[in-house]
């Protein structure tokens, strides 16, 4: 059985797909406090305009600069593999298709957006880019891509992760990155919070406002951002309009389409090129991947809401659960929580998506399997993925159906051993909100607008 | 005590490694992290636990965390610093 399929480098896609164009209702921006629309090109400070044109286009095809080509060919086409081994482990009436994200240089999908966003930087004349990074991934796939185009790279890496994770500091310095602990004593905020908190962990928010910082009070420095935006679920599609091809090598097409959401870029990258056949009229299940801890996409309507109990922050289109949702006994807290790219809200809202949300354990259980079978230790992200294809695999079976499935693959867990850790001591456990305390937190949204 | 589950230890969705609870307790320069309850409710009763240690602001606060659209909140962080730059 043929166990890949592999694509030479002139089959690399020349144009992204922008599913903006084929949404079948707008997306909504935030409302400020004053109640009007906050605009992406309000980000001028910190984005070139080449890509804040990307952030709002609603053009369906962009052309990939040749020279974001030349080195996305480094690793890409990423090989479109046949899980043959997983397969007969499930022994379901399965076929299982994965594309290995894995193999770029910083061993996840990140680099492809990282490459392009490093390329429009140095179009618009910046010199330097600065970002922020917790375990590491996106710094690492910044800093290869800055490398590669000759900018500075300055990584604002949260202090209790740069003490954590030295490989991954050293990979960003290895790749000629400036890595740095923040808070630091390079920026006004950093500054401040060090007189007050010297030996502080640091925190995401913290590294975010450093970089900002940095981007603003200098001509020749932007700030670049890795996942949630329009421009970066564009240039993830490279990934999808890939796999189309090589299931059509394979003489194959997939039934079901799966991909691990958090900020939801991977996803995107995979599924977004197959909406256009979905709308169509093809039958394809199209899911994301969420952790049961906060399945805002699966169990929460779209709605207009407060993201806050206090009503202080602004009205905005998301999947909630109600801004003061928080159910006795278990505390689902996580309920609130949406981070989920727009476009990808937007697309579930139309139901052209259906999410799933599974629960951590299960998610590893599958990645040891994964790991037992096909090889591959997964980013723990990317086990979520994992775990679905097995539930739609026995779905399959009970519905004594033939199905493809085609799933991404995002990222090797090599440096992010210590959940498999937890989850092989046994260490791991999965509590759920039930349904009544889900639909008492809803209450709260009577008389909101609805988007 | 404030303290007592500062060993725990799960895995930051915003960091992507583990991190103790006494982390995440402290994490916004010395309040919890907003997602506090979003990534411990799993582990322990942490609802009850923040509500008998922080104070009834605090807790108060915590609860009235916002959930930041990404260019909002982006938005929200240049208006600050340029705010700064010019005063």
């Amino acid at each position: 059985m043929r166990r890949k399929v592999v694509l030479s480098d002139h089959e690399l896609p020349r144009q992204w797909y922008n599913v903006a164009a084929d949404l079948p209702s707008p997306l909504l921006p935030p409302l400020g406090p004053d109640g009007k629309p906050v605009t992406p090109d309000m980000l001028a400070p910190v984005f070139p305009m080449n890509i804040i044109e990307q952030e709002v286009s609603t053009q369906r095809w962009i052309n990939i600069p040749e020279p974001v080509l030349d080195k996305l060919a480094l690793w890409r086409p990423s090989p479109l593999y046949r899980a043959v081994e997983f397969e007969k482990l499930l022994n379901a009436p399965v076929k299982i298709y994965y594309k290995n994200e894995g193999v770029s240089p910083a061993g996840s999908h990140k680099p492809n957006t990282a490459i392009a966003q490093a390329y429009y930087n140095k179009e618009f004349g910046i010199k330097k880019l600065t970002t922020e990074t917790g375990a590491g991934q996106w710094g690492s796939a910044l800093a290869m891509s800055c490398a590669m185009f000759g900018l500075e790279c300055k990584v604002y890496m949260v202090r209790i992760s740069f003490d954590q994770k030295p490989f991954r500091k050293l990979l960003m310095q290895t790749w000629g990155a400036q890595c740095v602990p923040s808070p630091s004593p390079d920026t006004r905020v950093g500054r401040e919070i060090l007189a007050k908190h010297p030996d502080t962990p640091g925190s995401l928010g913290i590294a975010i406002s450093e970089a900002i910082e940095e981007a603003v009070q200098r001509r020749d420095t932007r700030y670049s951002l890795g996942s949630v935006l329009n421009h970066v679920m564009l240039h993830q599609t490279v990934i999808g309009l890939e796999a189309k091809k090589q299931m059509e090598k394979a003489g194959d097409y997939p039934d079901v389409i799966i991909g691990c959401a958090g900020g939801g870029s991977n996803f995107a990258g995979l599924a977004f090129p197959f909406i256009p056949d979905k709308l169509a009229g093809r039958d394809i299940d199209i899911i994301p991947v969420e952790p049961a801890a906060c399945p805002t996409l699966t169990r929460a309507p779209f709605a207009y809401d407060h993201g806050d109990l206090a009503k202080m922050t602004p009205l905005l289109p998301m999947y909630s659960l109600g801004h003061d949702f928080i159910p006795a006994p278990i505390h689902a807290g996580g309920l609130r929580y949406h981070g989920m790219a727009p476009l990808v809200s937007n697309l579930v809202h139309a139901g052209l998506m259906r999410p799933m949300a599974l629960p951590q354990s299960k998610c590893y259980d599958a990645a040891v399997k994964w790991a037992r079978s096909e090889g591959f230790i997964s980013a723990p992200e990317t086990s979520h993925a994992i775990a679905a294809v097995m539930v739609e695999a026995e779905k399959a079976k009970q519905e004594g159906k033939q199905k493809t499935i085609l799933f991404n693959w995002s990222g090797h867990g090599l440096m992010d051993l210590s959940g498999y850790d937890k989850y092989l001591q046994g260490q791991l456990k999965d509590v759920l909100p039930t349904d009544a305390e889900i639909a008492e937190g809803l209450k709260c949204m009577e008389g909101h607008p609805k988007p | 005590m404030i303290d007592d589950n500062d060993q725990r230890t799960t895995r930051c969705r915003r960091l992507g490694h583990e991190v103790q609870f006494g982390y995440c307790r402290r994490e916004s320069e010395g309040k919890p992290c907003r997602l506090i309850l979003d990534c411990w409710w799993q582990s322990f009763d942490v609802q009850t636990f923040l509500r008998e240690n922080l104070t009834p602001d605090a807790y108060q606060a915590l609860q009235s965390a916002p959930t930041p659209d990404k260019i909002l909140s982006l938005y929200e962080i240049i208006r600050r610093v340029c705010g700064e730059k010019s005063g």
